[in-house]
């Protein structure tokens, strides 16, 4: 296993509360790779997702991760009544880019989705789509080092799709973890790297994808 | 950062925020010193001035809350692995905006047509604990600021043969002459003026009496010159305050809304004044538990104290006291910025 | 499962808010931004008090005194109402029959007496209750009650020497001649002192 790898797991358990819910789970992601993770419902998907983002802590085994994520969750939440530039340049405030190139930052994020014609209209108004649009632009905003994407091809049209696989095609710096139920149609966007089929642990593949 | 607590506090004004406060300023300023509307009195002033504050920190508890709802959370634990760019914002933000108000609220004194006040001494009547041949005893109902002294009238009608003139002492020896026909200004001691009891003895055997009713605590009355120091005190009693609400939001993870309450309750503890006698409370038994914990917190009454007879406890904060005070909010806001493990 | 340490937090929380809003309600503790709502309910009472009919509604203009003193601590309304109840409304302009003008003037006498301990600056009070009874009572009725009362308010303003911003010297002096008078002649003395007071100045109307 490379020691370069953006992400990686050993013998990753994730658990909720005293319930195991997969793993052990072995994953290395470099700079430039993609992978893709799926399993039925309930299989410990969002749990990955949750444990990757720092948001819960695994059962047991090894987990490191970059210090700069982009997380585009399955149920994304929104300040609705703020409009999408203001909320982004907070973020970006939030997040490590500096000043000078916060404006530049946020503008690549909107265009990337095509979101410049609702920059500044309140998130509220959005469609579901184009939330989802939003969801995925907020991931890539400030350039993570990772991007951990679940589920992101729910509620996008072909125009969406086709803008989450150029900015995808895009990325020569981050890794991509998408994380999505089996038979989603996801195959496109990153090669299967890890199934989490009820919890066994031997189907686990060892590398991602290079682009 | 400064971007960050900018948006903060562009979220924490809405759409209305500044004009409530600019509105409500000069209501205030109008009510306060107007020359026919008010009484020019900055203690009413500063009472509708701290409603800016306490209305900030249920704002940011609200806003707090709502934050939560919409991925905020998220969001600062993938953006802010450290997890201090977000609360510093927060306070800053809640500075800024207490700052903008102590400004304004101090610039609207200068509006042309107002009245200033222009200080001088206020009376309060004292009740005598303890009345001895001889000796007197006062409560003077908790402490009393800088340059309080007691007004006596003495009867020295009992006085055989007559007299003009006696010194009267208190326990520690310090002596004032009282003369007949005039009032007896007694300076308080420090010792005095910071337990507000205070016992004098006039010489044994003279028959030398009290009008009791007449007894008064005279405090100086701050002045329109004083409004800028009584505002920044009013802020540096709601700071940790602010900081208190971050740390039971961030580091306790309790709903933001339900910690703004608490705080303001506790708030509300540090500003306690209980009365003299606590039988006269409904509850006399929960008075005394608020009574004992505040004891347990610095007194920071002199920092708040407001509205009519606000000279009667204003500026009786010690520096001890409000250093820890600040103290405390230091620390409150060093658990902000600390960031829980993931269970 | 046990509740997270936050759970705990946040029932304790909501036992100490429980138990600062029986305090509030029941043991006298004042939420903080109460004195702004009592300022604003002072500031409606001395808009009424100004608005009062000072001439009819005596009672009222009483009431609104004491209301404005317990709110404020400033006696100045309901010394205004003291002079009004005791010397304007028992004074000749006002054409009442001798026994409603003493009626009014003793109300006067007792709402000054009453208000001495509570009053932050009493000795005005102590003045105008003497002057009421002297000019109002005493030509009507001579109550020796009424007289006793007088008398002892004379003794405690003299005492005081007018206050403690009094201008003049004079009391003083007036209270160090009244002590070197034997026993016997100090009532004659305060009567006269009194009468003397009376016939010098009306009490200062402080409205």
């Amino acid at each position: 296993m490379s020691s370069s790898a953006v992400l990686r797991f050993e013998q990753l358990v994730l658990s909720r509360g005293k319930k195991r819910v997969a793993g052990p789970l072995d994953l290395s992601l470099q700079a430039g790779e993609r992978g893709l993770v799926t399993g039925p419902n309930g299989s410990g998907k969002t749990t990955l997702v949750l444990a990757v983002a720092g948001l819960i802590a695994p059962g047991g085994g090894k987990l490191s991760t970059p210090k700069r994520i982009g997380l585009a969750p399955q149920e994304p939440e929104f300040p609705l009544h703020q409009s999408c530039s203001f909320y982004f340049r907070q973020l970006l405030a939030l997040g490590s880019t500096p000043a000078s190139e916060q404006a530049g930052a946020l503008k690549r994020s909107l265009e990337l989705f095509q979101l410049q014609e609702f920059a500044d209209r309140p998130i509220g108004e959005l469609s579901r789509g184009w939330r989802q649009r939003l969801n995925l632009a907020r991931a890539w905003l400030g350039e993570p080092q990772l991007l951990v994407l679940d589920e992101p091809q729910t509620a996008l049209d072909p125009s969406g799709m086709d803008s989450l696989t150029n900015a995808l095609d895009a990325l020569a710096k981050s890794a991509v973890l998408i994380v999505a139920p089996e038979g989603v149609g996801c195959c496109d966007l990153a090669p299967l790297v890890l199934d989490l089929k009820s919890g066994v642990p031997d189907l686990n593949a060892k590398a991602g994808a290079q682009l | 950062m400064i971007n960050l607590a900018l948006g903060f506090a562009r979220e924490l004004l809405g759409r209305w925020g500044l004009w409530v406060l600019l509105g409500g300023i000069f209501t205030a300023s109008q009510v306060s010193f107007d020359t026919t509307l008010g009484d020019a009195n900055i203690g009413p002033y500063l009472a509708y001035v701290s409603l800016w504050p306490i209305a900030l920190l249920f704002r940011c508890g609200w806003l707090m809350q709502k934050r939560r709802a919409e991925g905020w959370p998220l969001e600062e634990r993938l953006r802010d692995p450290r997890g201090y760019r977000a609360p510093l914002a927060e306070f800053l933000a809640l500075l800024l905006l207490m700052i903008g108000g102590l400004l304004l609220a101090g610039l609207a004194v200068l509006v042309p047509g107002v009245q200033s006040p222009t200080g001088g001494a206020s009376l309060f009547p004292v009740s005598l604990q303890n009345s001895a041949d001889g000796g007197w005893e006062f409560d003077l109902g908790g402490q009393v600021p800088d340059g309080g002294q007691m007004l006596l009238t003495l009867d020295w009608s009992q006085i055989d043969p007559p007299q003009q003139a006696l010194a009267i002492r208190n326990a520690e020896g310090a002596e004032v002459l009282a003369t007949a026909g005039e009032i007896l200004r007694w300076p308080l001691q420090k010792e005095e003026a910071e337990s507000g009891k205070v016992q004098l003895f006039a010489p044994a055997g003279t028959k030398l009496r009290l009008f009791r009713p007449l007894v008064r605590l005279e405090v100086p009355q701050p002045g329109g010159s004083d409004l800028w120091l009584l505002l920044l005190r009013q802020t540096l009693f709601f700071l940790p305050l602010m900081a208190i609400l971050l740390a039971l939001a961030r580091f306790g993870q309790v709903r933001a809304s339900l910690a703004a309450w608490a705080v303001f309750f506790f708030g509300s503890l540090a500003a306690y004044h209980p009365p003299t006698r606590l039988g006269d409370a409904g509850l006399g038994w929960l008075a005394k538990v608020f009574l004992l914990l505040k004891h347990s917190l610095p007194n920071v009454e002199g920092l708040i104290s407001n509205g009519y007879r606000f000279e009667r406890y204003s500026g009786t904060t010690s520096t001890g006291a409000l250093v820890v005070w600040l103290a405390v909010g230091v620390l409150a806001l060093l658990l902000a910025c600390k960031r829980r493990a993931a269970r | 499962m046990n509740p997270s340490p936050s759970v705990w937090l946040q029932r304790c929380l909501a036992i100490w808010i429980a138990l600062a809003v029986a305090g509030s309600l029941l043991a006298g503790i004042q939420p903080l931004g109460q004195s702004a709502g009592q300022s604003a309910q002072s500031w409606w009472t001395a808009r009424r008090y100004q608005q009062a009919d000072a001439d009819l509604d005596l009672l009222g203009l009483r009431d609104l005194g004491q209301q404005y003193l317990h709110q404020t601590g400033n006696g100045t309304p309901l010394h205004f109402a003291i002079y009004q109840i005791g010397f304007a409304a028992s004074g000749p302009s006002m054409n009442r029959l001798p026994a409603d003008a003493l009626d009014w003037a003793k109300v006067g006498a007792k709402l000054a007496g009453d208000s001495v301990d509570k009053l932050p600056a009493p000795w005005e009070a102590l003045q105008t209750q003497s002057h009421v009874l002297v000019e109002r009572a005493f030509p009507i009725s001579a109550d020796p009650q009424d007289l006793h009362v007088g008398l002892r308010a004379m003794e405690w303003f003299l005492a005081s020497g007018g206050g403690p911003n009094a201008l003049s010297r004079l009391t003083s002096a007036a209270y160090r001649d009244f002590l070197l008078l034997p026993p016997s002649e100090r009532r004659t003395f305060l009567l006269n002192r009194m009468l003397a007071e009376s016939s010098d100045e009306s009490p200062a109307q402080p409205r």
